[in-house]
């Protein structure tokens, strides 16, 4: 899956998607829960504490 | 929540034809403006004529913030400390320029305030894209 793809399936731009992958950003919990969602896991694996 | 009007990847686009469309309002109103002033009936239509340029000024506001409900929520983010340095900045140079025509400058008319906001929203706005990219 692209991030153009991902993009769509999330109605994000891709520059989103590219921020969330290399933790410029950190997605709000409604959107969190969608990248949850499509990939089928839980939640807590979208966040990754860098600490 | 998301302004469902079309996938935000096309929100761009659709403020740039909004964009085109007002400022071609603007300038229309502007050619336009010094015939109907002089051939305005009674002094309240050319009153009327004289402040017709600013309609096209607020229906660009109206189409800033139907792009700002458009995009998503990590462009909104971006669009906002955009918006508040880029007119930070801008309030500033105003302000400054204000103080210098005491030191000799020309005074300019106040409507050169939206232009130096304008610029100044443009060029911030270019930065910021230029270090998201150095980012990346």
């Amino acid at each position: 899956m692209t991030q153009g793809d991902l993009a769509d399936a999330l109605n994000v731009s891709r520059q989103t998607v590219n921020a969330i992958e290399t933790g410029r950003y950190d997605p709000s919990l409604p959107l969190a829960f969608s990248i949850a969602r499509l990939f089928k896991c839980k939640i807590e694996d979208v966040f990754n504490d860098r600490k | 929540m998301q302004a469902a009007i079309a996938p935000v990847k096309y929100a761009g686009r659709l403020y740039l034809l909004e964009c085109a469309i007002v400022m071609g309002l603007y300038v229309a109103a502007v050619w336009i403006r010094p015939w109907l002033v002089a051939h305005a009936a009674t002094p309240e239509l050319g009153s009327a004529a004289k402040v017709l340029p600013a309609l096209p000024i607020w229906l660009m506001l109206v189409s800033v913030w139907r792009y700002y409900r458009h995009i998503d929520e990590f462009e909104r983010h971006k669009f906002l400390v955009t918006l508040a340095i880029s007119f930070g900045i801008g309030s500033c140079v105003i302000v400054t320029y204000a103080f210098l025509t005491d030191a000799g400058l020309p005074p300019l008319a106040i409507t050169w305030a939206w232009p130096t906001l304008a610029v100044s929203w443009a060029l911030t706005t270019a930065i910021m894209q230029i270090a998201d990219h150095a980012e990346r």
